[in-house]
């Protein structure tokens, strides 16, 4: 269910399901569409998106009973904040050990999807409230 | 192979297998792919070159994919090449290391002709 609160913000709830991954970054896409963001900002935001989504529903909701999901979005200048809320316990991943990408190619290395956005993205902030997981991000174009 | 977001084409030039990837190599069609490559990989290809030009976008888990590949190919002598990435799936490549471990040409033919000894 999609719904946009303004032209400059929009609020999606989510089902805990990777297919929901594509809807998101799809009206992500048109929001940034509507908002005439910079197209080449779209895939790396897009990105971080996934990234973080695919995250939340594979590890941090697969064993909650009454997962919920959403991303908020909205433009401030010439920044897009999106914001991805969650009930899963409580995880920063801003924690996370840093990805050792010299060593990508000898063993499986995890934590790769995290580690692109936070090279990608400007911002990475973490809170958590009232039980869930907030997580907010940010580009910048100019 | 086609999914929606992402067609993949494959031919073969002598030794060589070339895969173009034409749209999104997402959590969803990374699944697809990877079966595709695991196919190709069965014949044990002395070169796989992964055709990029066309490719719109990438994460972490087409990634893996094309890691997975990699490491298959390795056990058999033969290796995964990148070609003509965008600026955006560039990107993403460089700052994974990608580039460092994967050979990268700009175009399929230098690919081809890099690898002309062990296709040829």
């Amino acid at each position: 269910m999609t719904f946009p609160i303004s032209e400059a913000r929009l609020k999606i709830e989510l089902t805990c399901q990777l297919e929901e991954v594509g809807h998101a970054t799809r009206e992500l896409e048109q929001f940034a569409e509507r908002n005439r963001i910079p197209s080449p900002v779209m895939p790396t935001v897009q990105l971080a998106l996934e990234e973080i989504l695919t995250n939340i529903i594979t590890h941090g909701l697969a064993s909650v009973p009454d997962p919920k999901l959403s991303l908020s979005c909205h433009v401030s200048g010439q920044k897009l904040i999106l914001e991805v809320t969650d009930n899963g316990p409580e995880f920063d991943p801003r924690k996370m050990p840093p990805v050792d990408i010299t060593k990508v190619g000898e063993r499986d290395v995890g934590g790769l999807g995290v580690y692109l956005v936070q090279k990608m993205m400007d911002g990475v902030d973490y809170s958590r409230r009232d039980n869930c997981n907030v997580l907010t991000l940010w580009k910048i174009w100019r | 192979m086609e999914t929606g977001i992402l067609t993949v084409e494959t031919k073969t030039e002598d030794l060589a297998v070339i895969t173009k990837l034409i749209g999104r190599l997402d959590v969803l069609t990374s699944r697809d792919l990877d079966q595709h490559i695991q196919e190709i990989l069965q014949t044990a290809p002395k070169v796989l070159i992964i055709d990029l030009a066309r490719l719109d976008y990438v994460s972490s888990a087409g990634l893996r994919v094309l890691l997975q590949a990699r490491k298959t190919l390795k056990v058999s002598g033969g290796t995964v090449c990148l070609c003509a990435a965008n600026e955006f799936v560039g990107s993403v490549l460089s700052t994974t290391g990608f580039t460092g471990i994967f050979p990268c040409f700009d175009t399929v033919g230098a690919a081809l002709q890099a690898n002309a000894d062990a296709i040829g």
